[in-house]
C-alpha cells in the first residue's frame, strides 16, 4: 500500500512536468467535432489557403496548411491524403527542377539556372543545394556590377585615361560621388574633403561641370573664413578653388587678389609696430607681407632699410 | 500471480507512460493520425486544442489579437505576424481556432510569385537647405511616418544577417535604415525621429570625421549606441576610395590602405562604444575582391555598396545592395525605392 501512494504523487508530478503551463489562467477548450462551427470555419479557411497555395505552386505553404487541417480535423483520411499528396509533388517537383537548375549552371545560364532554383526553393525552402546555387550566381552578379568599380582599383593612371572619353561624365554615380566628397568638404573635414576632391579633379580633369561644382564649395568655404577673420586660410581656400577649376573666374581672382593686398598692408602695419621693441620680428612681417603681396612698396622698402640697418650693425 | 501492491505498480506505471507517450511530440507523418493530446487534455491544458513540431492549434480567448497570441504561445508579442501570416487574419472572435506556426515562416521568403527582398536605405545629412545628400527633418519626418502608416516594418541590420544566414524569417515590407558618414544632423535631426518611430538604425562611421565641425561627438554616439535603437559600424578611416589603387602607391600599400581602413575604425568603435562591428559601408560604395579579403580577414560578416535594389536571401553578404535617399527626392520617388518583393515568378 505505502509503494501505491508513494506512486502517485510522483504521477502527479510527472504529468505536471509534462503538461504545459499556461502564461495566464486559459478558459477550457472545446473539443474539436465536426459540428463545431468554429472548427469548421477553421478547417474551412485552412483547407482554402492549402487549395491556393496548391494552385500556385507554393507547395511547401500548401503543405503546411494541409498539415494544420490534419490537426484540426485527425480523423479525415481524405486530409491526410492531400497532405501526402502535396510532400510528394514538393519531392518530385524539387527533384526535376534541381537537375534542370544545375544542368543550366554547367551550361553557363545562370538566368535559367536561377529560375529553376527559385522554383526548387519555393516548393522545397529547405533545399541547402538549390540555395547554394542561388547564393553562388548573386555573387557572380554582384561581382560584375562593381566590375568597372574593381578595374578603378589598378591606378590613377588608368582611370586618367578612362576619364578622358565620354563614358564617366554624367554618370549617377559620379554625381554621387562628386557630392559625397563636396559634404565631407562642407561639413568641416576640410583635410579629408579637399584631399577627396582633389583626387576627383586629378582623375576628372576633363569634366569641367564637377570642378566648376568643387571650385565653388571650395571658394564659398573660403569666403565664410574671410567673413569670420580667418584670412589667412581663407585666401588659401581661395587659391585652392581657383586651381580646382581649373579656369578664371574674374570674381575669385579679384577677390583673392584683394585679399592680398589686405594681408600685405596688415603684415606691413604689424612690421610698424614690432620696429621698436622687436627688429627680427618686425622683418618676418614684412617678409609676410611681400609674399601675400608682393607689390606693396612700402613693405619692401621698410624690409630693404631694415636689413640694411640690421647689416650694417 | 502478482502481488496486489505490484499490481497497481504496474497500472500506475502504464498509466504513467501512456500519459507520458501522449505528452511527447513525435515527429509527424503523413500517413499516422497526429499526436491527439489535444482532445484527451483539452479540459486540463486550456485553450490548446491539437499540436506537432510545427503547429500548434488554440481557442482564441476574447480581445486576442495575434500579437497578444503570438505573446502568449510564442513568448513574443512582435512575432504577432508570423500568426497574422499563417492565418490570413489578424483578428479573431472568442472561440475560434487559430493555427500557431511554432517554427514561424521559412525564412528564405520565397514563394511561387517571386521574392522577398530587403531594401537597405542609406541616408547621409539631414537639416537645410534642402541638397541630393541633405534630408530635411520634415521630409525624414514625413518618410518615417510613411513606413509607419503603411506596414513597413523597419528591422535592424542585425536581424538583416540574421535573414542572410537563413536562420529568421522577416516580415513582409522590412526595410534597414542606415546613415553614412556620423553628422551631427544625425544625432540632432534623425535621431529623435527614429526614436519616436522606434525605428532601429545603423550610423556607417568614417573615424576620421570625428572632431570635425559637423561631425558627431562620441558622446552622443554613446548615447544612441544605448538606447538600443541605433548601431554604429565603421564606414573606413579616411573615406578614401578602397576600390581605387592611387597613382602613388605600390601594391603592397594599397594593401595596407586598405587594411588600415578596414581595422583602424573597427577597433575605435569597438574601444569608444564597446560593441562589435560587423557590417562595413564601403566608402563610395566601391569594392573589389581585395577589399571584401580584408573584411573577412577584420572579422566583418556584411559589406553595403551603393548599387540600389532590394536584398533577396540569397544576396552575396559582402556586396549588399543600398539606395540612397536623395534630399531632393519626393514622397513618390521616396515609396519607389522601397522595394521589398521581386515578383519575378518562380513558377
Amino acid at each position: 500500500m505505502r509503494v501505491r501512494y508513494a506512486l502517485l504523487p510522483a504521477c502527479a508530478l510527472l504529468l505536471a512536468a509534462c503538461a504545459e503551463t499556461p502564461q495566464r489562467p486559459l478558459a477550457p477548450a472545446p473539443a474539436p467535432s465536426a459540428a463545431d462551427p468554429a472548427q469548421s470555419r477553421s478547417i474551412a479557411r485552412h483547407k482554402a489557403l492549402a487549395d491556393q497555395y496548391g494552385k500556385s505552386g507554393d507547395l511547401a505553404k500548401a503543405a503546411v496548411h494541409w498539415q494544420a487541417v490534419v490537426l484540426l480535423e485527425p480523423d479525415n483520411a481524405a486530409n491526410r491524403a492531400a497532405l501526402a499528396e502535396t510532400r510528394i509533388a514538393i519531392s518530385r517537383v524539387a527533384n526535376e527542377q534541381l537537375a534542370a537548375g544545375m544542368a543550366a549552371m554547367r551550361a553557363g545560364d545562370t538566368d535559367r539556372a536561377t529560375s529553376a532554383m527559385l522554383k526548387v526553393l519555393a516548393a522545397d525552402p529547405g533545399n541547402a543545394e538549390a540555395a547554394r546555387v542561388l547564393r553562388e550566381i548573386e555573387k557572380q552578379r554582384a561581382g560584375r556590377t562593381q566590375a568597372a568599380m574593381a578595374a578603378r582599383a589598378r591606378t590613377e593612371t588608368t582611370m586618367l585615361a578612362a576619364a578622358s572619353g565620354s563614358a564617366r561624365n554624367g554618370d549617377a554615380r559620379e554625381a554621387y560621388e562628386l557630392e559625397q566628397r563636396i559634404e565631407m568638404f562642407r561639413a568641416g573635414d576640410t583635410n579629408g574633403g579637399l584631399r577627396e576632391l582633389t583626387r576627383f579633379v586629378d582623375a576628372n580633369p576633363t569634366d569641367k561641370a564637377a570642378r566648376a561644382q568643387i571650385g565653388s564649395a571650395v571658394y564659398e568655404r573660403g569666403r565664410d573664413l574671410e567673413a569670420s577673420g580667418a584670412r589667412e586660410e581663407a585666401l588659401q581656400f581661395y587659391d585652392q578653388a581657383i586651381a580646382l577649376r581649373g579656369e578664371k573666374v574674374a570674381e575669385w581672382t579679384s577677390r583673392a587678389n584683394a585679399l592680398r593686398r589686405y594681408l600685405g598692408n596688415e603684415y606691413y602695419e604689424k612690421g610698424l609696430k614690432s620696429w621698436t621693441t622687436d627688429r627680427m620680428l618686425a622683418i618676418r612681417q614684412w617678409e609676410a607681407s611681400l609674399r601675400f603681396d608682393p607689390a606693396n612698396a612700402r613693405a619692401a622698402a621698410r624690409l630693404a632699410e631694415a636689413r640694411r640697418l640690421l647689416g650694417n650693425r | 500471480m502478482m502481488p496486489l501492491a505490484d499490481r497497481d505498480v504496474f497500472r500506475v506505471v502504464v498509466v504513467l507512460a501512456l500519459a507520458l507517450q501522449g505528452c511527447a511530440s513525435a515527429p509527424p507523418e503523413p500517413d499516422a493520425h497526429p499526436p491527439a493530446l489535444a482532445v484527451a487534455h483539452a479540459a486540463s491544458r486550456g485553450p490548446v486544442v491539437a499540436q506537432d513540431d510545427d503547429l500548434q492549434i488554440v481557442v482564441a480567448q476574447p480581445g486576442d489579437d495575434a500579437s497578444a497570441l503570438a505573446a502568449r504561445h510564442l513568448g513574443d508579442p512582435g512575432k504577432g505576424w508570423w500568426i497574422t501570416q499563417f492565418n490570413g487574419v489578424d483578428k479573431f472572435t472568442a472561440g475560434e481556432r487559430v493555427v500557431i506556426p511554432r517554427k514561424g515562416p521559412h525564412p528564405l521568403g520565397i514563394g511561387a510569385q517571386g521574392y522577398q527582398t530587403v531594401p537597405i536605405l542609406s541616408y547621409h545629412r539631414f537639416g537645410s537647405p534642402k541638397r541630393r545628400l541633405s534630408v530635411t527633418g520634415a521630409d525624414f519626418e514625413a518618410q518615417m511616418e510613411f513606413l509607419d502608416r503603411n506596414g513597413y516594418r523597419v528591422i535592424s541590420l542585425a536581424q538583416f544577417s540574421a535573414f542572410l544566414e537563413g536562420r529568421e524569417a522577416l516580415p513582409p515590407k522590412s526595410v534597414v535604415i542606415t546613415i553614412d558618414d556620423g553628422y551631427k544632423s544625425t544625432y540632432e535631426i534623425a535621431y529623435p525621429v527614429l526614436r519616436k518611430y522606434g525605428f532601429p538604425a545603423t550610423v556607417f562611421l568614417y573615424s576620421d570625421f570625428v572632431g570635425a565641425a559637423d561631425a558627431m561627438t562620441w558622446p552622443q554616439m554613446q548615447e544612441m549606441v544605448r538606447s538600443g535603437l541605433i548601431d554604429i559600424q565603421p564606414h573606413s578611416k579616411t573615406h578614401s576610395n578602397l576600390a581605387l589603387r592611387f597613382a602613388n602607391e605600390t601594391p603592397a600599400q594599397y594593401r595596407e590602405r586598405v587594411r588600415l581602413e578596414v581595422e583602424r575604425p573597427s577597433a575605435l568603435i569597438s574601444e569608444r562604444l564597446g560593441t562589435k562591428p560587423v557590417v562595413y559601408a564601403y566608402p563610395y560604395g566601391d569594392v573589389n575582391e581585395a577589399v571584401v579579403e580584408q573584411l573577412q580577414k577584420t572579422g566583418l560578416r556584411l559589406g553595403v555598396t551603393v548599387s540600389p535594389g532590394g536584398n533577396p536571401v540569397f544576396a552575396y553578404p559582402f556586396m549588399l545592395r543600398r539606395t540612397m535617399v536623395f534630399g531632393t527626392d519626393d514622397m513618390e520617388t521616396f515609396k519607389s525605392r522601397l522595394i521589398t518583393f521581386n515578383r519575378t515568378p518562380a513558377r
